[in-house]
C-alpha cells in the first residue's frame, strides 16, 4: 500500500492546465510504478481532470481579478486491488455523487455540454464518497483494478 | 496534440488527431481543429486512433465543431478510437449525436450517406 500527497495549484487558466499536466504526470508515475493497469490508469487521469477542472471552474475561487486562485490537494494509495484517490479543495460545496445528471443528448442541436465530466467520473469510479469538512470539499473516489474485485 | 489534414474526397476531408485530448491537448489544438474542420466547408472525418485519452473538453470541441458544421449542411464522424477512449466517449452517449465508427470507410459512408 503506498500514499502519495501531490498538490495542484490553480492560479490563472495557463497555469492551471500546466499545473494539471504536471499533476497527472507525476500520478502517471505513481501508478506505473505500481503495476496499475491501463484501464485503472485512464480511469484515475479521468478523475483528476475532471475534478480539477470543475474545482477551477465552478468553485467559485476568484480572487478581485477574476482568476481563480487555490490549490487542490491530492492524495494517491495504490491499494492491491484498487487505488484510492483524495481531493480536497476550498471551493463551493458541491457534492458530485449526489448531484442530477442532465439528460442524456437527442440531437446536436439541442445537446448541452454541461455536466459531462460528471457522467464521465460516474463512468469510471467503483465507489465515491464526499463530505463537506471544515469549509473544504473532501471527495474520494476508489477506481479497481483490473483483475481484482474489490470489496 | 498533434494534427494532420488529408483530402479523401472532393468534398471530405479527413483530420487526424495524435495524442491527449484533454485540457491541455485543446488548449493547444482546438484553433487549428476549427481552421481545419468546420472553416473547410466540407463533411469532416476524424481519425480518433492515436488519440489516448478523452476528457469533458475533447468532447466539448467536437460537440462544438459538429454544431457548426450542421448549421453549414455538413456532417462530422468520429472513426478508429481505441477501447477505453470509445468507452468515455459512448459513456456519453456521444454516438448519439454524431457517428462513431470503426474505420474510415464506414465514417465515409455515415457522412456521405
Amino acid at each position: 500500500m503506498t500514499l502519495q500527497t501531490l498538490s495542484l495549484a490553480l492560479d490563472g487558466a495557463a497555469a492551471v492546465t500546466g499545473e494539471l499536466e504536471r499533476v497527472r504526470r507525476l500520478l502517471a508515475g505513481v501508478l506505473v510504478q505500481h503495476q496499475v493497469d491501463a484501464r485503472a490508469t485512464y480511469a484515475c487521469e479521468l478523475v483528476l481532470e475532471e475534478w480539477v477542472t470543475n474545482v477551477w471552474r465552478h468553485g467559485g475561487l476568484h480572487a478581485d481579478g477574476g482568476v481563480a486562485t487555490g490549490v487542490v490537494a491530492i492524495e494517491c494509495e495504490v491499494q492491491p486491488q484498487q487505488v484510492r484517490l483524495q481531493f480536497r479543495d476550498e471551493g463551493i460545496a458541491f457534492d458530485p455523487t449526489t448531484a442530477a445528471e442532465p439528460a442524456p443528448p437527442s440531437g446536436l442541436a439541442s445537446a448541452r455540454v454541461g455536466g459531462l465530466g460528471l457522467r464521465m467520473m460516474r463512468g469510471v469510479v467503483h465507489h465515491w464518497q464526499y463530505r463537506r469538512e471544515h469549509g473544504s470539499n473532501l471527495l474520494t473516489a476508489w477506481i479497481a483494478r483490473q483483475g481484482h474485485s474489490p470489496g | 496534440m498533434e494534427l494532420s489534414v488529408t483530402d479523401v474526397a472532393q468534398d471530405v476531408v479527413c483530420i487526424g488527431l495524435n495524442g491527449r485530448l484533454d485540457t491541455l491537448g485543446v488548449d493547444r489544438v482546438e484553433t487549428r481543429f476549427n481552421a481545419a474542420v468546420v472553416a473547410s466547408q466540407k463533411h469532416a472525418l476524424i481519425d480518433l486512433s492515436a488519440v489516448s485519452f478523452v476528457s469533458s473538453m475533447g468532447v466539448r470541441m467536437l460537440v462544438a465543431a459538429a454544431r457548426a458544421m450542421q448549421r453549414g449542411g455538413h456532417r462530422l464522424a468520429l472513426f478508429g478510437a481505441p477501447p477505453l477512449v470509445l468507452e468515455t466517449l459512448e459513456n456519453v452517449a456521444l454516438d448519439k449525436l454524431m457517428p462513431l465508427s470503426h474505420n474510415q470507410d464506414a465514417a465515409l459512408q455515415a457522412v456521405l450517406g
